[in-house]
């Protein structure tokens, strides 16, 4: 919390080169948190660029209650979900678990599917995974990313996001099913 | 598999989700510690599968000059702002003289219509000024004409200009 502190200072003190190095340790969780959520990397470079405008202008606000990182973050999740709501004109962003498509129902199709014992997962089937990852919800490949790629804990990804831990766990869940359902089809296909 | 919608304290009220979930986390963990896989079940491998691809990097990524680039366009949002903020004394004296007269001009108004005490002295104002029959017209001209001297002298004389 010191190096956050020591930094906001810096910033709004003008120091030279403070503002580069504050975007420069932070860009990379604004990048993943805008990019899986819009997708479009003209649009999240874009947004990726609103947001540490926003960061420089708002920063005498940074109480330091949480985490500098945390506190970029809730900024960059804010700009994000507002361009897909503006994009989209619905909250599509917001993703609930819905009822014929829960968890458990998903869980059900994979008992009941593919035994993978002796199955090989290759380079084929990673690319497949790939792919997988892109048509996943907008919210949920987000959270995976900042949990996977990221490796933030599931509170601080409540902090950024506002979201309820348990809500965040079902997303990551929910997610990952969906992928591994992905993998098998594909590997049943293929077999 | 009936279950309810999971919740803050208890995500996963089913044991086999419960289940379904820890086998996930225990491949996340697996992977981040690069651990033999020769014993992993097929779900496992799976979920590993998963967990390598979620760790990728992005396919693409911000520009490599990126930080400078925000940091210098930070820099001219707080320019100007400055300028909004009159960053100059003159610049600030010269809103304030404006102000001053703005003021001075409705009160003068504000005088003139609403009291008949003054009357003699409203006389000699709109007398003085040869097309002031209404004082909220004098008011508004010696403002536009003040607002639009000072702003030619403030482009004359401040630093940056040119």
């Amino acid at each position: 919390m010191n190096a956050d502190r020591d930094i906001v200072d810096a910033v709004l003190a003008g120091r030279h080169g403070a503002f580069e190095s504050l975007v420069r340790e932070h860009q990379g969780l604004v990048w993943h948190i805008i990019y899986r959520l819009v997708r479009d990397p003209e649009d999240a470079r874009e947004l990726s660029q609103e947001t540490f405008l926003r960061v420089h202008r708002q920063l005498h606000q940074f109480r330091g209650d949480s985490a500098l990182k945390s506190w970029i973050g809730r900024v960059a999740y804010t700009i994000g979900l507002r361009h897909l709501e503006n994009r989209r004109g619905e909250t599509a962003a917001r993703v609930e678990i819905s009822d014929d498509e829960d968890g458990a129902n998903l869980l059900d199709a994979l008992d009941s599917g593919t035994n993978l014992e002796a199955a090989h997962i290759d380079a084929d089937n990673a690319t497949h995974l790939r792919s997988a990852i892109e048509t996943l919800p907008s919210q949920a490949r987000m959270l995976v990313s900042l949990y996977h790629l990221e490796e933030m804990p599931i509170a601080q990804i409540a902090a950024i996001t506002g979201l309820a831990t348990g809500t965040i766990k079902s997303h990551l869940f929910r997610a990952r099913l969906l992928l591994r359902r992905a993998l098998e089809t594909v590997t049943e296909i293929s077999a | 598999m009936n279950t309810s919608r999971p919740t803050d304290d208890r995500p996963f009220d089913h044991p086999a989700l419960e289940d379904e979930w820890q086998a996930q986390e225990r491949a996340l963990r697996a992977e981040r510690e690069h651990a033999d896989n020769a014993h992993d079940d097929a779900r496992l491998r799976s979920y590993r599968a998963i967990a390598r691809a979620l760790r990728e990097p992005l396919p693409d990524a911000l520009p490599a000059d990126f930080a400078a680039q925000v940091a210098q366009r930070a820099a001219l949002q707080t320019q100007d702002s400055a300028d909004l903020m009159f960053a100059t004394p003159f610049e600030r004296f010269a809103i304030g003289l404006m102000i001053a007269l703005f003021g001075l001009a409705i009160g003068t108004a504000v005088a003139l219509s609403a009291s008949t005490a003054l009357q003699p002295v409203g006389d000699a104002v709109r007398q003085a000024v040869t097309w002031g029959s209404n004082p909220w017209l004098v008011a508004l001209a010696v403002c536009l004409a003040t607002s639009t001297a000072l702003q030619r002298l403030a482009r004359v004389l401040s630093p940056r200009a040119g």
